[in-house]
C-alpha cells in the first residue's frame, strides 16, 4: 500500500485518538489544525516507519512533536504551559471550561492532571487518554519502561495530594467566583 | 474526591469525554492528504532526466512513426468506441457517507473527485461475480452529470478489444460523489490492462486503466476462487471454491495430486452456502478451506468428482 492510502486508512481508524490526545495535551478544544498537522506530518515520515511497530504509538508521537513545535514557533509554548497549569483567562473557552459544563467532575480531575509538573503529566495522559502500555509510552518519550512506571507511581502520589489540598479549598465553581 | 490508585486514575481517565472532528475539517484534511499525495508523486519528475528519456524515446517513437506514413500513407485509423486521450493514474480510495465516515476504501477504483466504480476488490476475467451490481460515481457540476448519459467504455490495451460497460442515463448524488449510477457490467473476456473511457454526452469525462487478473481456477463443474496468477507454492487460508449442485455434503475433500512428485494431499472444505446462480439460475454450494502447495508445477485437482489440472507458478514467471 502507497503511503497516501495507508496515511489516508489511519486517519480513518485514528483521527479520534488523536483528536482527543491533542485536545487533552494542548487543554484545547480548537486542535484541528493539529490533527491535520500530524497526518501531512506522517505522510511526509512514512519512510521511517517501522512496518512492526503500532502504527497508533507512532501517531501519537507524532502528534506530541507537532503540539510542541507549534507552539515552539509560535512562542506560545509558555502561554500553553500557563494554560495548562490552569491559571485561565476568563474569557478563552478553555478545556477545562467545556469539562465543567458537562460535569464539575470531569473538570476537577483534568485540573488537577493539569497542575502536574509536565514529565509527570506527560505520562499521565499518554497513559490515560491515549491508553499506552508502559513500553508504548516509553517509546513515544525515549524513557525506559521503569522511568515510565516510577514516574506514572509518583505522578499519580501527587495527584492525590493536588486533589485533598484542592477538596478542601472547595469546588472549582467556588474557587472561579471568588 | 476519594484516594486514587494508578488503576483508579486509568478507570477514571477513560471516563473523561471524548470529542470529535467537525465533519467538514475531517474532509479537508483527507483531500489534503490526498492532494500531498498526488503533490510527492508530482515531486518525483525530473527535468534532467525527462530530457534524457524524451530524446532517446523522440527516436525510437518518431522513426516507426516516419516509417509507417511513409510505407502506408493512404491506411486510415479505423474507428473506435474508445476516442484517444491522456489516461490518469487510478486508486483505490474511499466515499464519505453523511456523517464523514468512509465507504469501500478497498473497493472503490478511479480517479479522486472525478470518477470511480465501486465492484470487486479485484476484476477477474470471464468472472460476472465482481460486476454484478456495480456503483459508478462521478464528481463535477451536477447539471452537467445527472439526467446526462454516461458511455463507459473498455478497450484491451495490447489487443485493442473493446466493451461497452454502461450506456444509461446518471442519476443523483450518492455518498459525496455528485452523480452515480447502479449498474451490472458485463464480464472482461481476457486479462490484462483495459482503459475505461467515461463519455458524458459523447464528450470524455474520465479515463484510466483497471487490470483485470486470469480467470479463476475452473475444474468441470467447480471453481477455486483464485485467479491463476495468483497460485504460487505457498499455504492459502479461506480459499472460497464454488461446486454446482445441491444438498451437497457439509465437508469436501479436495485432492491435489503432483505426477512428478508421485505425491497426493488432501484438504478439508466445509460448506458456507448455498445460492442460485444468477447468470444460468443453477444451484451452487459454496465451501471454504485451507490450501498449500507445497511447490512450483503441474497438479491434478479433484473435489466431489470434478476434476481439472492447475498450475503452480513461480512468482518470476510473472
Amino acid at each position: 500500500m502507497d503511503a497516501g492510502r495507508q496515511i489516508e486508512q489511519w486517519f480513518y481508524e485514528y483521527e479520534i485518538d488523536i483528536l482527543n490526545y491533542l485536545i487533552y495535551y494542548t487543554g484545547m478544544r480548537d486542535v484541528e489544525d493539529l490533527v491535520q498537522d500530524t497526518f501531512l506530518r506522517a505522510f511526509n515520515a512514512f519512510h521511517s516507519y517501522r512496518s512492526d511497530a503500532n502504527p497508533r504509538t507512532w501517531l501519537i508521537s507524532i502528534a506530541r512533536n507537532t503540539a510542541i513545535d507549534h507552539f515552539r514557533k509560535k512562542s506560545l509554548w509558555e502561554k500553553v504551559k500557563r494554560t495548562l497549569i490552569a491559571d485561565q483567562n476568563e474569557n478563552e473557552s478553555t478545556l477545562t471550561d467545556q469539562l465543567l459544563l458537562m460535569e464539575e467532575e470531569y473538570a476537577y480531575l483534568y485540573q488537577s492532571i493539569s497542575s502536574l509538573k509536565q514529565s509527570y503529566k506527560e505520562v499521565v495522559l499518554l497513559k490515560g487518554i491515549a491508553e499506552l502500555s508502559s513500553e508504548e509510552t516509553a517509546n513515544v518519550l525515549g524513557w525506559s519502561v521503569n522511568k515510565v512506571n516510577v514516574t506514572f507511581h509518583r505522578a499519580v502520589k501527587k495527584l492525590n495530594l493536588i486533589m485533598k489540598e484542592e477538596g478542601s479549598n472547595g469546588t472549582l465553581d467556588e474557587q472561579r467566583s471568588s | 474526591m476519594e484516594h486514587l490508585t494508578s488503576k483508579d486514575l486509568l478507570k477514571k481517565m477513560k471516563e473523561l469525554p471524548q470529542f470529535e472532528m467537525e465533519a467538514n475539517k475531517k474532509h479537508e484534511t483527507i483531500m489534503k492528504i490526498r492532494e500531498a499525495r498526488t503533490t510527492k508523486t508530482k515531486r518525483k519528475f525530473s527535468f534532467q532526466k525527462a530530457g534524457v528519456w524524451a530524446a532517446i524515446a523522440a527516436v525510437f517513437i518518431l522513426f516507426p512513426v516516419v516509417y509507417l506514413t511513409q510505407v502506408f500513407p493512404d491506411q486510415q485509423k479505423q474507428g473506435s468506441l474508445v476516442p484517444n486521450q491522456e489516461s490518469q493514474e487510478a486508486d483505490y480510495f474511499a466515499l464519505l457517507d453523511e456523517n464523514m465516515n468512509p465507504v469501500g476504501s478497498d473497493y472503490n477504483y478511479g480517479i479522486p473527485e472525478k470518477a470511480s466504480i465501486m465492484g470487486p476488490k479485484e476484476w477477474v476475467a470471464n468472472d460476472e461475480r465482481g460486476s454484478s451490481k456495480v456503483f459508478i460515481f462521478l464528481w463535477g457540476e451536477q447539471d452537467k452529470l445527472s439526467g446526462k448519459k454516461l458511455t463507459l467504455t473498455a478497450k484491451h490495451k495490447k489487443t485493442g478489444d473493446e466493451l461497452l460497460l454502461s450506456d444509461r442515463p446518471l442519476a443523483g448524488k450518492l455518498y459525496n460523489a455528485d452523480a452515480h449510477l447502479v449498474s451490472s457490467l458485463p464480464v472482461f473476456p481476457s486479462d490484462g490492462e483495459w482503459e475505461l473511457t467515461y463519455l458524458i454526452d459523447e464528450e470524455i469525462f474520465a479515463q484510466y486503466p483497471v487490470y483485470v487478473k486470469e480467470s479463476y481456477l475452473n475444474f468441470e463443474d467447480s471453481t477455486l476462487l483464485i485467479s491463476k496468477m495468483d497460485i504460487f507454492a505457498g499455504e492459502y487460508e479461506k480459499l472460497q471454491l464454488e461446486v454446482e449442485g445441491a444438498d451437497l455434503p457439509l465437508e469436501v475433500t479436495l485432492k491435489l495430486y503432483h505426477p512428478e512428485e508421485k505425491n497426493s494431499q488432501e484438504f478439508t472444505f466445509t460448506k458456507e452456502d448455498e445460492f442460485i446462480r444468477a447468470k444460468d439460475n443453477k444451484v451452487v454450494t459454496m465451501y471454504t478451506g485451507n490450501i498449500t502447495f507445497l511447490k512450483s508445477g503441474h497438479y491434478e485437482v479433484e473435489v466431489l468428482n470434478n476434476s481439472g489440472k492447475l498450475e503452480v507458478r513461480r512468482p518470476i514467471n510473472q
